[in-house]
């Protein structure tokens, strides 16, 4: 399991048979480095306006976390995450 | 203190070992210890199976990522209008009180190879249904 490879996409499939069928593929590097910038850019304004304890703030450990929540979705590597399946719909969601 | 610790001890008291010996196995034992916990939180899901004739779920979850995002739900309670929490607050309800990280922890402690829920039911529309939760 140490050797387990990252994931690089979490991809959300949804089915509607005869009607549609959607494939979102989540790249993830590219969201944790979009996260890092945000929250580099949100700390530089809360540093100028020094708002300590403002919603700033709160955005800020958001980010934070939502980061650290990507980088350990990402360290789970592959795996299938949900699978629901019923007459009308079927929705997957997977880390490859 | 554990039994393997309590008799390593023992066996330094009666000259069965030396004392270099026995702290060499008592940071041994640590080690090993340390090896499978970190092993079976990452490993250990919680997971959510729903099994009918029509609908089947298959949830699974790693524990070490509802962690992860209980640390979020935290952080996002403060975003709930004031006006919002202190209604909530009148109906009894104290957002604040959430310990999410003692949930995960009572999750990961008192579920060791139990299952949370376990239910069959019989639906007119549906048939035949199996609901399962549990940490696995």
């Amino acid at each position: 399991m140490w050797n387990r490879k990252n994931s690089t996409f979490l991809l959300v499939k949804v089915r509607v048979p005869s009607r549609f069928n959607l494939v979102f593929p989540l790249l993830l590097p590219l969201l944790d480095e979009t996260l890092e910038e945000v929250n580099d850019w949100i700390a530089f304004w809360k540093w100028v306006y020094n708002r300590e304890g403002s919603w700033l703030s709160n955005i800020c450990s958001c980010l934070q976390a939502g980061g650290d929540m990507l980088r350990e979705i990402r360290a789970l590597g592959p795996m299938d995450m949900i699978e629901i399946k019923t007459p009308e719909a079927e929705i997957v969601v997977k880390l490859q | 203190m554990s039994s393997d610790k309590l008799k390593i001890l023992e066996m330094i008291q009666e000259g069965k070992i030396s004392t270099a010996e026995g702290l060499e196995l008592l940071q041994a034992l640590d080690i090993t210890n340390k090896d499978t916990r970190s092993t079976s939180d990452k490993d250990r899901n919680f997971r959510v199976k729903v099994d009918g004739d029509k609908t089947k779920v298959n949830v699974n979850i790693p524990l070490s990522l509802i962690r992860v995002a209980s640390k979020f739900l935290g952080m996002g309670m403060n975003f709930i209008p004031a006006q919002a929490r202190d209604e909530m607050n009148k109906q009894g309800i104290d957002l604040s009180q959430i310990d999410f990280n003692e949930l995960v922890s009572l999750i990961e402690q008192g579920l060791t190879d139990g299952k949370l829920v376990d239910v069959e039911v019989e639906d007119p529309q549906e048939g035949k249904m199996t609901v399962q939760v549990y940490v696995e």
